[in-house]
């Protein structure tokens, strides 16, 4: 089964953090992702740039309308994402909680969804 | 009790089993260093569990669960070790200078000695003393958290003789007394042979078995995939290691394209290419270009066959296979590991690529091959070579033989068809 562990965060908290906490944090995140490896659960991840480098694209009445970020409506993002291979949600679970955004404060929280399989 | 008690009772013993899944091997792994037995490891793991499940049950889950396990593990380790050594020696002084050597053995333990004592688990496990179906059975337990049920049902083998096997494995391990070290330098290629083998058997047990009816054994490739990705990460600089990880990833890529609607064989070349499954394609192509990176001494066997896997998954569509490429690697692979099997991929290889009269000069020979004898896709290989050099009439002869030999329903009925298609043509 696999999972998509979905890191999100309200921006700005992640913008108060003083060089050592980002630091330490960066030092958390290499743990997860080398304790990930090691129980070969781990299939792959990545950090992603943040919202002002973002783009939201939609069509309406047949034109298309670009919205450059920060949106100024939403405080929470993604941050980044891990694709977990696993064999049961249970795990998955314990996986996710296991991530630094699971145990930071309230500026941060993790989502975990199933990725579908699309029969083909 | 009352029910939301029961229900958090659920919630804890099913994250618990999770833990378990994820910690286990791990502490396993560590004890077993500490305790010189895979045995007691496992029993003390075992307790520290019962233990973690009682205490978690009342406060609720740690934050860090692993460590909480580790840390109850170890003092059920060291309470043993002070037993035995207070047993064997008498003398007050000897017992305190021999605690003073346990206490060092139970320094904080790091993650960098958490992998090297997982890897000295790995080739104990793999252990050349042990027979193959020991090592597969202690491997899947120890590192796949499989029980002797599920390893009984994935073998088809009842689960006694799984416990048995395990059992027996333990004890050959302690009355040979193999020492918990990494292998040396120069034993170290032939041990991590020997695990490699034990992973892509697991591995092809589940691949050549997901056309049967249990449904256990396609999970026995995913265990492989995961043996293989924590192989990787403890050894991560053995070109093979990632080649097999590599090779398994394609093989694995094209799990959903190979079964028909009807549960029968798709063959490679006839698959719909856009089942394979592209994540997985991916990382076993990145995997194959690490091992190509990672190589010392000449390819080895894995390489060469996960490059020939890497030729098929880069193919879009079948007829834009690199043929002379796949010719030229099952040639370099007879040079490493050669079999009469591998001889006969070559000559398809070749005859797809320089035509069937090529494979045909490689296949006949191979008649002489009494290991083959009994081998239908030998004469079916020669009959698709025949009947495109336009010899109908051998080429029947060739697969009714192939119908012959096979003992798969199945697939005879398939020989069958082809030699009356054979068959109308030639009489055209």
């Amino acid at each position: 089964m696999r999972y998509m562990v979905l890191v999100g965060h309200d921006e700005k908290g992640g913008k108060t953090l003083s060089p050592e906490q980002h630091q330490a944090l960066f030092a958390a995140y290499q743990k997860y992702e080398a304790d990930l490896k090691q129980a070969g659960v781990l299939l792959g991840g990545d950090p992603l740039k943040g919202s002002e480098q973002a783009v939201r694209i939609s069509s309406q009445g047949g034109k298309r309308r670009l919205l450059d970020g920060p949106f100024s409506e939403s405080k929470e993002i993604i941050g980044g994402y891990f694709v977990l291979d696993v064999k049961s949600r249970d795990e998955a679970v314990e996986w996710a909680a296991r991530c630094p955004a699971a145990q930071l404060d309230a500026w941060s929280y993790v989502e975990l969804r199933e990725i579908q399989e699309i029969p083909r | 009790m009352s029910a939301s008690d029961a229900h958090s009772v659920d919630v804890v013993a099913r994250a618990a089993a999770a833990i378990w899944r994820i910690e286990s091997a791990k502490l396993i792994a560590v004890l077993a260093r500490l305790l010189r037995s895979v045995d007691l490891a496992e029993e003390l793991a075992q307790d520290a569990f019962v233990e973690a499940l009682e205490s978690w049950r009342k406060s609720g889950i740690p934050d860090n669960p692993g460590g909480w396990l580790m840390t109850a593990g170890r003092h059920r380790a060291l309470d043993v070790l002070r037993h035995t050594r207070r047993a064997e020696r008498k003398h007050e002084q000897i017992e305190r200078e021999g605690q003073g050597s346990i206490a060092a053995d139970f320094d904080e333990i790091s993650d960098d000695v958490i992998g090297d004592d997982l890897l000295r688990l790995m080739f104990v496990a793999c252990h050349p003393v042990l027979s193959q179906e020991a090592r597969v059975a202690l491997t899947l337990r120890l590192f796949g958290g499989l029980t002797t049920s599920e390893i009984g049902r994935a073998f088809l083998v009842p689960e006694a003789t799984v416990a048995q096997r395990i059992t027996r494995a333990k004890r050959i391990l302690a009355e040979k007394d193999i020492p918990y070290e990494l292998p040396q330098a120069s034993d170290l290629h032939a041990r991590l042979e020997s695990v490699l083998e034990v992973i892509y058997l697991v591995f092809n047990e589940g691949y050549l078995a997901s056309a049967g009816d249990d449904w256990m054994r396609p999970a026995l490739c995913e265990d492989a995939l995961r043996l293989g990705r924590i192989l990787a990460q403890l050894v991560p600089t053995e070109s093979e290691v990632h080649a097999l990880l590599a090779l398994m990833e394609i093989q694995a890529s094209r799990a959903r394209a190979r079964i028909g609607p009807d549960g029968e064989a798709i063959l490679l070349l006839d698959q719909d290419r856009s089942k394979w499954d592209t994540l997985l394609v991916r990382r076993g192509l990145a995997g194959l270009t690490r091992a190509e990176s990672l190589v010392q001494r000449g390819a080895g066997p894995y390489l060469i066959q996960a490059a020939i896997a890497g030729c098929h998954a880069r193919a879009r569509e079948a007829r834009e296979t690199d043929w002379p490429r796949i010719a030229a690697l099952y040639a370099a692979l007879m040079h490493v590991a050669p079999s009469p099997v591998v001889e006969l991929n070559r000559a398809v290889a070749a005859g797809m690529a320089f035509g069937p009269a090529v494979g045909l000069a490689i296949v006949d020979p191979l008649f002489d091959d009494p290991d083959l004898r009994q081998y239908p896709f030998l004469p079916s290989v020669r009959a698709d070579l025949l009947a495109r050099l336009g010899r109908f009439a051998e080429a029947k002869a060739a697969v009714e033989q192939a119908a012959d030999l096979t003992r798969n329903a199945r697939e005879r009925t398939l020989f069958l068809e082809r030699a009356a298609e054979y068959g109308r043509i030639d009489a055209r």
